[in-house]
């Protein structure tokens, strides 16, 4: 682009030069007057070439990186259950279809036990005319045998249920997984479509609040030390590797309290390393952020 | 000429192209120094600090000494406990041999400490040496692996037990710039003996000892800011009479006025007190020397003035005054002589006792027929409850590092002592004895154990 646009700029000189010329007769003029402008005009390129590289190195993480600031209540946080949330609607689908099943195997059953108990109301007035025990027997015989295979069955179902659920919920993951290395594959290509790389932003945010929830989870600091003070604010930075490792912590802003500070460094420290990055995460390293207060104290 | 017409635009177009490059660049950085995320994380997962005190070494390898090794760190552990600042790991969950300890920094490995949670840690080493005792005991940060303190002690077998509470200052100073309650007794009535009397215990309510023999009604125990001397309201001589009387010699003196004196509270730093007397018809609050002679009248107002207390650089006495009708707490700057109310919410608020950091006051109220302990800010504002659905809670009184509160407590039937932190966690009963105990006074941290 900068070789053509100097070339392009050389072959207008001489027409330039024509006005140019009433000034300075020198020929030497003529030269250094051109040098300039082809100068200038590389310059210029060279300015909104480099300048239209920086915006665009300033746009690329704003669309993938959340909010400045994100307040996440880890207090009321549960561990990560994204995938069971998916699992467990299939599996309560799981659960109707078993329940179908069961209700189609007692059917045939139902009945014959709705006539056991008829069997059972003659019984009874058999004992006082004519009492057959073989039949009474038979007839119990049958009901157990009955009895077994139906709950025989039962299980049996309830098994392959369990298990059609467990394929069901590897089929769903499945194509989670899949959607993963889709994922990375498709930043490895460098394509960054918008979908990608919001899912990408999310899963990264994922990870965050899990690490955020191990260092809450290792903070400790006695309420005595905050002397009542629930204004005081800690900011630590760091990075977090791909195998979970800590690094480059440090403070980006204390609370003037020793103690509070020292605490949060310690929460932090204490967390190291953390869970390795998700698959899906190719970063270098993932940069944290976190703000310390005491305002659940009291 | 026209050449120069043709370079001025250019110059122009070149500014604006550099100011626009710098205007880029400016915003980069901008961008970078704003570019973290951060996560709000408010609410530490445990209040207390995490600390591992394993068995001692027996660095001698004396017979004697095995005993001691366990129950030197059990008392150490309990000791700090009791501050209601740590959390004692349990030594089961401990990786390393139990009998056989690492002291020192060179030898522990700190991620076997951290591994179980522990961000502090606490080693010692016992030994005899020419019949006496030494105690080595160490402080270390397990995130860091640095040593924080080291301290020896040598003193005679009945020594230990200072040895570990000086060590235990030792870490409560590092922790919060106070040596905290370790040299401090509580006073307290109790009927035990039958009649109201003055006992004496160590800041942990261990060892009570009678310390008034009036075989009569004893009242309002408070201790000089030197702890050498205790005033307190006996009825003794029939009406409630003060006596000011010294810890350790037998040096008692008493108040040559007529009428009630009652509620006395000493001057910080000074051998003075301020006490509510009567012989002028109304009850009002007086200074008086520690010999018992009045210096001023404090208060003057109709309705009873009684109850005060000092702020800690003594230029300020709150007390309870019944001149708005209800028993109020207000407060009185001695310099200009201003008086001004303290509370306004409900009906009924004694017994105030000022923060030692000064910024607080803890005080009992009568809330919807239930008597609860609060604490305010000395400006009016932060009214907070400490005590609620437990009997009734009164007398509160600070310990000498402004960390806990003693207060007497009818939550299990019979008024009993107990303690809790200045947030109003971790309440525990402190005595166990015979009777009723009320009117808890924690002395300050002066006195030798």
């Amino acid at each position: 682009m900068t070789l053509k646009m100097t070339v392009k700029n050389n072959h207008r000189a001489p027409h330039s030069t024509d006005s140019a010329s009433l000034v300075t007769l020198n020929g030497r003029g003529n030269e250094n007057r051109l040098i300039m402008i082809a100068f200038t005009a590389s310059l210029i390129c060279h300015c909104i070439f480099f300048s239209v590289l920086l915006y665009a190195q300033t746009l690329k993480p704003k669309r993938r990186h959340a909010p400045i600031v994100m307040n996440v209540s880890l207090v009321s946080l549960p561990e990560y259950s994204g995938p069971s949330k998916q699992v467990s609607k299939p599996s309560v689908s799981g659960k109707k279809k078993v329940s179908k099943k069961a209700v189609t195997i007692k059917k045939k059953p139902a009945s014959k036990p709705a006539v056991a108990p008829k069997t059972v109301k003659k019984k009874v007035s058999l004992k006082k005319k004519t009492y057959k025990s073989e039949k009474v027997k038979k007839s119990t015989l049958q009901k157990l045998e009955k009895k077994i295979e139906t709950t025989t069955s039962d299980r049996i179902a309830k098994a392959i249920d369990e298990i059609k659920a467990k394929v069901d919920k590897e089929k769903e993951r499945a194509p989670s997984r899949e959607s993963e290395a889709q994922i990375t594959e498709s930043k490895q290509l460098g394509e960054d479509g918008e979908t990608v790389g919001g899912k990408l932003a999310e899963i990264v945010d994922i990870y965050r609040v899990e690490v955020a929830y191990k260092v809450q989870h290792n903070w400790a600091f006695p309420e005595q030390l905050a002397d009542g003070r629930t204004d005081l604010q800690t900011l630590l930075v760091f990075k977090v590797m791909p195998n979970g490792e800590i690094k480059d912590l440090f403070f980006t802003d204390r609370s003037g309290n020793s103690h509070f500070d020292e605490s949060a460094f310690r929460a932090v420290m204490k967390s190291n390393p953390v869970d390795p990055h998700p698959r899906s995460v190719s970063e270098p390293y993932v940069q944290m952020g976190l703000r310390f207060t005491p305002e659940g104290i009291q | 000429m026209k050449s120069d017409e043709y370079i001025k635009p250019m110059k122009i177009v070149l500014r604006a192209i550099f100011g626009c490059v710098v205007a880029l660049m400016v915003s980069q950085t901008s961008i970078g120094a704003a570019e973290y995320d951060y996560i709000d994380i408010s609410n530490p997962f445990l209040r207390k600090i995490p600390l591992a005190v394993p068995w001692f070494k027996n660095i001698s390898g004396n017979q004697d000494l095995e005993a001691q090794s366990v129950k030197l760190p059990d008392l150490l552990s309990d000791t700090l406990e009791f501050t209601g600042y740590f959390k004692m790991l349990d030594r089961q969950a401990f990786l390393m041999d139990p009998k056989n300890p690492d002291i020192l920094a060179t030898h522990i490995n700190f991620r076997n400490w951290t591994a179980i949670g522990a961000e502090l840690l606490i080693t010692g080493g016992i030994l005899v040496k020419d019949g006496l005792m030494e105690t080595e005991l160490r402080l270390f940060d397990t995130i860091k692996g640095k040593l924080i303190i080291g301290k020896r002690y040598k003193g005679g077998t009945d020594d230990t037990l200072r040895m570990i509470r000086r060590f235990c200052g030792e870490v409560m100073l590092h922790l919060t710039g106070h040596r905290g309650v370790f040299d401090s007794k509580i006073a307290f009535l109790s009927s035990l003996s039958g009649k109201k009397e003055i006992y004496i215990s160590d800041f942990d309510g261990h060892n009570s000892k009678q310390f008034t023999r009036h075989e009569d009604i004893t009242l309002f125990p408070a201790w000089s800011s030197d702890g050498k001397w205790m005033a307190y309201t006996s009825y003794a001589k029939g009406q409630p009479g003060l006596y000011i009387r010294n810890l350790t010699k037998n040096r008692v003196a008493t108040l040559d006025k007529q009428g009630i004196q009652i509620t006395p509270a000493w001057v910080p730093g000074k051998f003075e007190l301020a006490a509510t007397l009567s012989f002028s018809g109304d009850q009002e609050i007086y200074l008086l020397t520690g010999g018992g002679k009045i210096i001023k009248r404090l208060t003057n107002s109709r309705g009873i003035d009684v109850e005060p207390t000092w702020s800690p650089a003594g230029k300020q006495m709150a007390f309870v005054s019944k001149r708005s009708g209800t028993p109020q707490i207000y407060i009185k700057d001695m310099t200009s002589g201003r008086i001004r109310r303290l509370t306004f919410q409900g009906r009924y608020n004694t017994q105030p006792d000022w923060s030692p950091k000064g910024d607080k006051i803890v005080y009992s109220a009568m809330d919807t027929g239930r008597i609860d302990i609060y604490t305010i800010e000395v400006d009016g504002g932060n009214r907070v409850k400490l005590t609620e659905n437990q009997g009734d809670n009164e007398a509160p009184s600070w310990s000498p590092d402004g960390s806990l509160i003693v207060f007497n407590s009818t939550r299990e039937g019979r008024s009993k002592i107990y303690i809790m932190t200045a947030f109003g966690t971790d309440q525990r009963r402190l005595i166990s004895m015979p009777g009723e105990q009320t009117n808890p006074k924690w002395s300050p941290s002066v006195i030798s154990n």
